[in-house]
């Protein structure tokens, strides 16, 4: 908090001062279809769950539902129990990893970063290096050593090979170590004089201090992974394992018209977290990743 | 006798190390996990994949080196590996460049306004969802090949075809169609950080510009609002470059794997198809590094352009 204070009152003055220029009315002319375009796929899927078949069969389909039924949550998530893994179990699946990978995600992040941002500790400037650089390839390029790992260490089709290995994401201690660097180093120091030791001065103070930084990579923890397919469909073997995307992924290879509804729906479960997420963290983003940059 | 000669060794050894563990080791410990799991998945992965490149590995029998040959078969025979190749460096130079300067453009425009929290909403919002979700909306929908297509049905009755196009299944069309449907997701992170930058950005600078004679939007945003965030421009570009040589799931549910006659194969997919299914562990290592060479390549030269001086 105490640092986010000055940064917003920053930015209250900069709303006031762009009014020297004239209305921007330009802006909000392009500003406002460009974002009907960008939520009109979200619109559009959002009203296709909630059409009934003969609304679905309908061609061309109307934008906006007439008489919205939850028929094709029902069907996901019911009728498709009986024949073979519950729907629910997908959804189940995606929530535990992601649960997970959030708590222990910002935990171990937040965790390393303090040092490498507030400590000279040996080997500091090393990892940093090692960190911006692992930002610069795409992960993908991990892959197979990756795979090896959890393979040897017989994790393939568990939890924690959809878990373990995403936890080191560099951008989340990137990110947490920029935030961090803010923090007055003479209040730290003020703290080990009166006597706390370095792990209350963590929990209690530097904690409190970098939580729009935790919203972010919450956030970004979040979001990767409750919506990439990508190690799921590396380490899952069974089918009563798969994550929510990947189910959707193979919903979604049918073109019958009696599934799209079904699909839209998923796909609708899918999105609703991921927003209310969103508008929970924003604006703890907004205050954390103003400085986050690479001089280079 | 020996024994006595170790102890003694390492008590010598131990007062430097006591010392140096009571000075730095509690934040080791608190380093410890996430370095720990940053080792194994992301530092020695990289040092892996390069040593594998030199062989051949099946999984069921210990890697036997090889030598330069599984760089020589990629270069010299496998001549869907160029297709990746060209299809890769083709998409990411464009969907890249354009993801990250729509990001920075429609941030630009939200912060001039009010409601922003809306307008940044909209804009962020595919990004929130699946890219597997919005590429199978856009398959279902807009680019469907028959007449029930939306965009079919569109140019049908508008007389500019004559009949459906395929869009999913013909060569010259999947390309622009996964690049577009990319750029619903291209508004991601990047686009987050140019929304938190803009807003702090000095005011003094601004007022110090108005002063030296800037007049209007354009030339504050160009000569003042960008060169004071070199920082931002170097780390978004380079997440952005990142993401577009990184991509495959939007190519994969709108084309399948493999698509039509390759048409929007990536070098990641290429991999994918050698290490999971063939399981040919030592020639797809190869193929990563290659990937790796051609991404890192890309993003230090971003670093060359866009350091900051100081």
């Amino acid at each position: 908090m105490a640092i986010a204070f000055p940064l917003r009152r920053r930015r209250r003055v900069a709303i006031g001062s762009t009014k020297v220029h004239k209305e921007p009315v330009g802006i909000y002319v392009v500003l406002i279809p460009l974002s009907i375009l960008a939520i009109l796929p979200i619109v559009f899927m959002t009203s296709q769950a909630l059409k009934p078949i003969d609304e679905l069969l309908k061609f061309p389909p109307d934008l906006i539902v007439q008489h919205p039924t939850m028929i094709n949550f029902q069907n996901l998530l019911i009728a498709t129990s009986a024949t073979s893994v519950p729907f629910t179990r997908y959804i189940f699946n995606s929530a535990w990893v992601t649960v997970v990978q959030v708590i222990v995600g910002v935990t171990i992040g937040s965790l390393c970063a303090y040092p490498l941002a507030k400590i000279q500790v040996p080997g500091a400037k090393l990892i940093m290096a090692l960190v911006i650089a692992a930002l610069a390839f795409p992960a993908q390029v991990l892959a197979i050593p990756n795979y090896l790992v959890v393979s040897s260490l017989h994790m393939v089709d568990t939890y924690w090979a959809l878990i373990i290995p995403a936890l080191g994401a560099s951008f989340n201690v990137f990110v947490m170590v920029q935030f961090m660097s803010q923090i007055p180093t003479p209040l730290l120091e003020a703290a080990k004089i009166d006597g706390a030791r370095e792990w209350t001065i963590f929990w209690r103070l530097v904690i409190p201090m970098v939580r729009p930084a935790i919203a972010t990579i919450a956030f970004l923890t979040f979001t990767a992974a409750w919506n990439s397919a990508g190690p799921a469909l590396i380490y899952v073997r069974t089918e009563s394992m798969r994550t929510l995307p990947l189910a959707i992924a193979t919903l979604g290879v049918s073109t019958n018209i009696a599934t799209i509804g079904i699909v839209q729906a998923a796909s609708l479960l899918q999105f609703i977290p991921s927003l209310i997420i969103f508008l929970l963290s924003r604006a703890g983003m907004m205050q954390a990743l103003a400085h986050t940059g690479i001089k280079g | 006798m020996a024994r006595a000669v170790v102890a003694e060794r390492t008590t010598v050894r131990r007062t430097g190390f006591t010392a140096f563990w009571r000075k730095w080791g509690v934040y080791y410990l608190m380093m410890f996990p996430w370095l720990l799991i940053f080792f194994i998945f992301t530092v020695i992965p990289v040092l892996a994949a390069f040593g594998l490149s030199f062989t051949y590995f099946d999984m069921l029998q210990p890697p036997r080196f090889l030598g330069a040959s599984n760089y020589r078969i990629l270069f010299v025979d496998d001549s869907i590996f160029y297709t990746t190749i060209r299809n890769t460096i083709y998409f990411a130079f464009i969907s890249g460049p354009l993801g990250f300067f729509l990001s920075f453009f429609f941030a630009w425009l939200i912060h001039q306004v009010r409601g922003r929290a809306l307008f940044a909403t909209a804009l962020y919002a595919p990004a929130m969802t699946s890219s597997i979700v919005l590429a199978i909306f856009f398959k279902q929908n807009l680019f469907s090949g028959d007449q029930y297509g939306i965009l079919n049905h569109f140019l049908l009755s508008l007389g500019v075809v004559q009949e459906p196009i395929i869009w999913l299944q013909n060569q010259g069309t999947l390309m622009p169609v996964v690049i577009l449907v990319s750029l619903w997701a291209s508004i991601n992170t990047g686009f987050l950080i140019w929304l938190a930058a803009l807003g702090s950005v000095s005011q003094e600078l601004y007022e110090a510009a108005r002063i030296d004679g800037i007049r209007n939007r354009f030339q504050e945003m160009w000569y003042v609002t960008l060169p004071s965030l070199k920082p931002q421009i170097l780390l978004t570009s380079v997440l952005a470059i990142v993401a577009a040589f990184g991509q495959y799931d939007i190519q994969q549910q709108l084309a399948g794997l493999p698509s039509p006659l390759y048409a929007v194969d990536t070098i990641v997919m290429h991999m994918l198809d050698y290490a999971f299914i063939r399981f040919e562990m030592g020639y797809a290592s190869a193929i990563a590094v290659i990937l790796f060479i051609v991404s890192f390549g890309c993003s230090r030269l971003l670093f060359r352009v866009f350091a900051s001086d100081d």
